[in-house]
């Protein structure tokens, strides 16, 4: 039995498309954290409010991991089609319904586990698509 | 009226910036390297590329947009109708970027973007009582229903 060597591209965006997804669920997560003990703008003075967001321990890592998750989409531009890019990172609606469920103990309704499903499944068929079908400066399309 | 002119701002203004972040980055060749230096190069990189600027600033309209729409516009409608944006980006993509866009990837997005719709749809309209969500009540929203946005705007996670 032999193992064909993965293409390094195709290894490349897995990577980056799991970094992006990871980032923009917990991102999101953290800064939902942090904005659930913040309190009402309109109810404090613009400068307590602003001490409050740079003293709160989730919403500098929060806004961190959603810094991540731009740099690693763009750069996922930078070799794979927007046609791929953008459905696969999708994937974080899926995980972030999990971790409101698991993580926040939200009430999640069967309707959204359908969602998370049929996200899943269109995830499963973009990737069995080529990562880019255009040649980049330099390269034949992977 | 205006919700509707709103959701249409706010997916083209999405949908244009990915483009131009697409067109962008895809003109320079692969990005490579990311260690610490190459993390370095790729920001200096992406930051001096005028489309991607440009693709930053569509970014920047569609989050004041939809911030807009969530104040006029119940949360059931507005974050589900940006969904749309995968189907405009994936035509962007086939007749602007030129990408061959095989049908399995036509599928993958239509069931994306229906998964997407039921995802939030059903986790807004079943927060409150009459399933009337805004984001002006508390507790009006879940994080598993309006937190992944594609535009990723903090503001509208504040329950």
């Amino acid at each position: 039995m032999s193992f064909s060597r993965p293409n390094p591209r195709v290894s490349k965006t897995i990577l980056f498309i799991s970094v992006a997804v990871i980032a923009n669920s917990f991102g999101n997560l953290m800064l939902a954290l942090g904005m659930d003990s913040m309190p009402a703008f309109q109810h404090i003075p613009l400068a307590h409010y602003l001490v409050g967001l740079l003293t709160n321990p989730f919403l500098i890592p929060g806004a961190a991991l959603s810094a991540v998750y731009t740099l690693a989409q763009i750069s996922l531009f930078s070799w794979a089609d927007l046609s791929f890019v953008i459905p696969c990172t999708a994937s974080s609606y899926a995980l972030t319904t999990m971790l409101g469920e698991f993580v926040l103990g939200e009430h999640v309704h069967w309707a959204r586990w359908l969602g998370v499903i049929l996200i899943t499944g269109g995830v499963v068929l973009v990737a069995e698509t080529p990562v880019t079908t255009k040649p980049h400066p330099g390269e034949n399309p992977a | 009226m205006m919700q509707w002119g709103l959701i249409l701002l706010t997916v083209c203004c999405s949908s244009a910036g990915d483009i131009l972040c697409a067109r962008g980055m895809s003109k320079g060749g692969e990005l490579s390297g990311f260690g610490p230096s190459g993390i370095v190069r790729a920001i200096r990189y992406i930051v001096t590329r005028r489309l991607v600027i440009l693709g930053g600033l569509c970014y920047a309209t569609a989050f004041f947009s939809l911030l807009t729409l969530l104040s006029v516009a119940p949360l059931s409608i507005a974050v589900p109708a940006t969904a749309l944006g995968f189907v405009v980006d994936t035509i962007g993509a086939r007749f602007l970027l030129r990408e061959h866009v095989p049908w399995k990837r036509w599928a993958g997005v239509l069931c994306v973007t229906a998964g997407v719709i039921l995802t939030v749809k059903s986790g807004a309209a079943t927060n409150l009582p009459g399933g009337k969500p805004a984001l002006s009540s508390p507790r009006a929203a879940t994080v598993s229903s309006v937190s992944p946005v594609r535009l990723g705007h903090p503001a509208a996670i504040q329950r």
